[in-house]
């Protein structure tokens, strides 16, 4: 580079040819606008980064949801059936299983999909690519400089117009060729990810919202379910207590008293207490609509790239972040119940 | 405009009217009167709330391809993004190399000449 600059130095000494100040003012002049706009391509990383981070908990517990809502429908059916004596149909379990296999794939698909949309944002916004042509930039340039201090070392004579046509090709560009390329490049980063992002904006709030339906309609369902199973427990534990004073529900057993079967009602209705809990607590909605915000200030952010929409857009999906990690917590509770 | 599936709330309006009648068993004795009644018509209400979330699910499935398939536009625009920002350092590599086989050739043609 050192090489490269004193021979283009002297070289624009000896020849003080116009075509080559100009050319050297053109690259300086491109050079500072690119460079001072350039670096802006950074300022997604960080925003960028924490929403995929926060984005890939909610996805994660989407799909649990998703995986787990059959399961859960299932054997709560199998419970009653159970508990009320009654034969099972494999349709009376169709009924109750929301979700089809091609319904699953679907949802399961998209939040792939949006994981990929993330991630793709984050490698782009981490890019090393404008270090990497930077160096390899600086490599040509050194090249370059080699090969015009080769051509100068020729003799003169036939020679010379050879030796001016180098100059003029490659000379001066070369001392700031691969600060221009990385500045190209930041450029190139930075309006592929607004682009990307302002183009984004639509589908990624349809499939928040069309993910927060879904999940409004299986958390009113589960819990609908769930607190009927407590209120059948709690009628067989009041059944069993009645007992002991010879009074008889309508469907009673007519079995005496029995205190083996009381412990067993007991726990079942500690049991259905706690999970009827753990489910109202891992209700996502709250994830969701700070999910909703984060990604609105990126948008923003991508149309203005104002300093003051940056510092909103971290602030939202810090509490995104926030959100996400108390619905994680009450998703795993509701495993272990 | 999105579609606005009045599903929903008819779901959570019916949700509603279960925890409502839930709360009232939960309240009274089994044995008192107009107990099971109430009881077979939550059971009812819970059989049309399944229905209604699975016709829920299934109008809602084509919400999800139709993100599926934009999203999966966008992200091939942006896999060509990444692409071309490898390529242009390939690129550039390849240059390097050029100018340099250049380089040797004139440096090797002078030392003849």
């Amino acid at each position: 580079m050192i090489r490269a600059f004193s021979v283009n130095s002297t070289m624009l000494k000896r020849s003080g040819s116009r075509r080559t100040s100009l050319r050297l003012v053109g690259f300086l002049f491109l050079a500072s606008v690119a460079f001072g706009a350039g670096c802006s391509s950074n300022k997604y990383r960080e925003p960028i980064t924490k929403f995929q981070t926060s984005a890939a908990v909610v996805s994660a517990d989407a799909r649990k949801v998703y995986s787990e809502i059959n399961r859960l429908q299932r054997t709560a059916l199998i419970r009653k059936h159970a508990r009320e004596n009654k034969v099972l149909r494999q349709d009376d379990l169709d009924k109750v299983q929301p979700l089809s296999r091609a319904n699953l794939h679907a949802r399961l698909d998209a939040l792939d999909r949006l994981n990929d949309y993330v991630d793709l944002l984050v490698k782009i916004a981490n890019s090393d690519a404008p270090q990497s042509v930077s160096k390899s930039a600086t490599d040509l340039s050194g090249a370059i400089a080699n090969l015009v201090g080769t051509v100068n070392g020729l003799a003169s004579g036939e020679n010379a117009d050879f030796k001016v046509k180098v100059n003029n090709a490659f000379g001066v560009g070369s001392v700031i060729f691969s600060e221009v390329l990385k500045a190209f490049i930041h450029r190139k980063i930075k309006d592929g990810l607004e682009a990307a992002i302002l183009r984004g904006a639509g589908p990624i709030n349809e499939l928040i919202d069309a993910i927060e339906d879904d999940l409004r309609a299986y958390q009113t369902v589960n819990l609908a379910v769930f607190h009927s199973e407590r209120t059948d427990i709690l009628k067989l534990y009041n059944c069993e207590l009645a007992k002991k004073e010879s009074v008889r529900c309508p469907e009673d057993d007519r079995t005496p008293f029995n205190g083996q079967r009381f412990e067993t009602y007991k726990t079942q209705l500690i049991a259905s207490d706690d999970l009827l809990e753990s489910l109202r607590a891992a209700d996502p909605r709250e994830s969701l609509a700070k999910m909703k915000k984060a990604h609105l200030k990126i948008v923003l952010l991508a149309k203005s790239g104002a300093p003051a929409d940056f510092a909103e857009a971290v602030a939202a999906i810090e509490d995104f972040a926030a959100a996400v990690k108390r619905f994680a917590e009450a998703v795993e509770n509701l495993k272990a119940s | 405009m999105p579609d606005i599936d009045p599903t929903l709330d008819v779901i959570e309006i019916i949700g509603a009217g279960i925890t409502s009648m839930n709360r009232c068993l939960a309240n009274a004795l089994p044995t008192e009167k107009g107990y099971d009644e109430l009881e077979n018509q939550r059971d009812k209400a819970l059989d049309r709330l399944h229905l209604l979330v699975k016709i829920f699910t299934e109008n809602s499935t084509h919400r999800f391809t139709s993100a599926d398939s934009d999203l999966a536009l966008i992200n091939g625009e942006l896999q060509a993004i990444l692409h071309k920002l490898g390529k242009l350092g390939e690129m550039i590599d390849a240059a390097t190399e050029f100018v340099s086989a250049i380089d040797t050739v004139i440096a090797s043609i002078s030392k003849i000449v």
